[in-house]
């Protein structure tokens, strides 16, 4: 199964206004628990385990993720804007193994608001 | 001579002498078998650990799990209305459970939320997730999916970045409950 990590932020948005960051992975999130009868194993444990957040290389937040998180994993976190540039977020699993998606964003300096 | 004995004794004699026999003979083989040298295990090590933890699977404990959140909260008296948690009240998937933690705070760098514990009680792991926020978010709002094994509370304590406490509790009712 293909990989697939996807964030969504918006395009434009005005100075100091705080934006929502959608992440969304595709991951088994295999809690390690699961007994597989075909097989007559347990399924061996696979998480994701941090997400991490840089905004132009700053970090602005940092999740830790547990065998509870359910697969797929959905998550969205707020971000204020300072300066144009880019939002990186990158998923660390269980052997290191990290990925990331980035997306760009430009910040208006609106004089009138 | 012989009919001096009781007759029982003979029989008696011979039946012992029988299962002496029958009971050395078990022996013997059993002892072959056990030295003999056996193929190798069709089970391999791994499969023995399957065995071993599909026998002692770990058994969701709430009074762990209290014990975890108070181990967070450490004493401190938690603040009124500052964690708020939206979580629907029936769930029919345990194993999607949307949830979506907010924290009333001005978010300066002396009024944020530094870490954001998330616990399901009545899961085998207890602790859901771990949120570490930063002034630079703006808004403390989080929007997550979480997998529960069964109806329980779902807890979520905000630390702040002054050492006060946050705790925000809400039940939650599964009607399918998940693998966790």
């Amino acid at each position: 199964m293909k990989a697939i990590r996807r964030i969504s932020v918006p395009k434009k948005v005005k100075k100091d206004q705080v934006f929502t960051v959608r992440t969304l992975a595709r991951h088994k999130m295999e809690p390690g628990v699961r007994f597989d009868a075909d097989r007559f194993v347990v399924t061996p444990r696979h998480l994701l385990q941090e997400v991490l957040c840089h905004y132009n290389g700053q970090l602005v937040f940092r999740a830790e993720w547990f065998s509870a998180v359910s697969a797929n994993p959905y998550l969205t976190f707020k971000v204020k804007a300072v300066e144009s540039g880019e939002i990186k977020v990158t998923w660390i699993d269980d052997y290191a193994v990290e990925t990331f998606a980035a997306a760009a964003i430009e910040v208006i300096d609106d004089p009138k608001s | 001579m012989v009919s001096d004995r009781p007759e029982g004794h003979v029989r008696d004699s011979f039946e012992q002498r029988r299962r002496l026999l029958v009971s050395g003979g078990a022996t013997v083989i059993a002892l072959l078998a056990a030295l003999t040298p056996r193929p190798a295990s069709a089970i391999s090590w791994r499969n023995k650990l399957a065995l071993f933890r599909r026998a002692f699977p770990v058994q969701p404990d709430r009074t762990e799990a209290l014990r975890m959140v108070d181990y967070v909260v450490d004493g401190r008296a938690p603040r009124a209305d500052l964690v708020t948690l939206e979580i629907p009240d029936l769930v029919e998937n345990g194993e999607v459970v949307p949830i979506k933690i907010s924290v009333d705070c001005a978010m300066t760098a002396d009024d944020y939320p530094q870490i954001v514990h998330i616990f399901a009680l009545d899961n085998p792991y207890p602790e859901v997730a771990r949120y570490h926020l930063f002034p630079e978010n703006g808004d403390a709002e989080i929007d997550m999916r979480c997998r529960m094994r069964k109806s329980s509370e779902i807890v979520a304590v905000a630390e702040m970045s002054d050492g006060s406490v946050g705790v925000a509790e809400r039940h939650v009712d599964v009607t399918l409950g998940a693998c966790s």
